[in-house]
């Protein structure tokens, strides 16, 4: 049994090792992408800020997946498995975003009904947001 | 462990044929822990997409109360240990003992490092009362919407937080191990395995820096 342990031992299995240069050069690009994204930050881009901000960080995260963590030349099922958490991820952001533009219309009917359920009841340099304008009464419903 | 395991290799569990099988074994399972991991900062996610489509000024006005410097320092320290947490599996995987031993200490160095700049950040929270909910000191000019922004910043940054302490106390394990020997290019699971935990914990970060300290 030892020495059959032993010829497992010499025939194991053959990982995949990553070579220096492909370490320092992922190293280098992510380093690289964390400067472009500070310095796009800066720029004004509107509506576009948080778009491009997201695009360079899921490039920084599928080089840390593909190399550093090896997905490239592990099993298929590994990669499958993260595909399907990002999947459900976006499942559950993309759901509750939809859900509550679905429901945003009765929100905002309560908020004019019940002004002392306002998200915002006090918001310090505001005043605006008060609510004093629709206080007429009806808080008294409940 | 046991004596009746002293013939075998010594790290091989006896209900695994060989070292190859132990090694896909214990792959998969860590694929599967960082699946749920994924679905565990996916609720912090809901929940900072939520607010931010819902209040997009608060975030606005949230911003200049970060540091941006710090947070990307911290954010060159994870990615500088993400490196040295895959080198570490190079060296493991050809057997240089040295190495590994070099790569560990280096990734745990970060880890601290990360801490302690962290540690100097929430100090300033702390002392500027800018914390979550009911701790919220309110000043003049000063929303009190940014209650809920420290909500979701000290849960997102603290949960990650807590998977960087929980990377050093699994690095020091590691580095006791190395030192003494156990890992081989045939043995070197958990060097691998952690070594995908870390990556995973620099992914969340990779996300947590421009959503919450790069907000224009």
């Amino acid at each position: 049994m030892s020495s059959d342990t032993k010829s497992h031992d010499a025939e194991a299995h053959h990982p995949h090792v990553l070579p220096i240069p492909v370490l320092l050069g992922v190293w280098g690009a992510l380093m690289a992408l964390t400067v472009l994204t500070v310095a796009v930050s800066k720029l004004d881009l509107g509506a576009a800020d948080l778009a491009v901000a997201m695009a360079i960080a899921l490039v920084k995260a599928t080089l840390v997946a593909l190399i550093f963590m090896h997905l490239l030349w592990d099993k298929g099922f590994h990669s499958l498995i993260v595909v399907g958490g990002v999947l459900a991820m976006g499942l559950f952001i993309g759901a509750t975003l939809f859900d509550r533009a679905h429901y945003n219309e009765s929100i905002e009917q309560l908020e004019r009904d019940h002004p002392s359920v306002r998200r915002h009841p006090k918001a310090i340099g505001h005043p605006e947001t008060d609510g004093h304008v629709e206080d007429s009464g009806e808080a008294s419903d409940h | 462990m046991s004596s009746s395991h002293e013939e075998h290799a010594p790290f091989l569990a006896h209900h695994f044929d060989d070292h190859g099988k132990q090694f896909d074994a214990g792959k998969m399972g860590i694929w599967v822990f960082l699946l749920t991991e994924i679905m565990f900062f996916s609720g912090l996610f809901v929940a900072y997409t939520l607010y931010r489509t819902m209040h997009p000024e608060v975030f606005q006005s949230a911003a200049q109360y970060l540091d941006t410097t710090m947070g990307a320092i911290n954010t060159c320290v994870l990615i500088f240990s993400s490196l040295t947490a895959a080198w570490a599996v190079r060296c493991a995987q050809l057997g240089q003992k040295k190495g590994l031993i070099i790569n560990l200490s280096l990734t745990l160095l970060c880890a601290c490092a990360f801490m302690v700049i962290k540690y100097m950040e929430y100090s300033l929270k702390f002392e500027h009362g800018l914390l979550p909910g009911k701790w919220f000191v309110e000043e003049i000019g000063r929303p009190d919407t940014l209650k809920t922004f420290f909500g979701i910043y000290f849960a997102m940054t603290g949960l990650h937080g807590i998977h960087v302490v929980g990377g050093m106390v699994v690095f020091v394990w590691l580095l006791k191990r190395a030192i003494r020997g156990d890992f081989t290019p045939s043995y070197y699971g958990p060097i691998d395995f952690a070594a995908l935990y870390w990556h995973l914990v620099d992914l969340i970060w990779i996300f947590l820096f421009p959503l919450l300290y790069l907000i224009n």
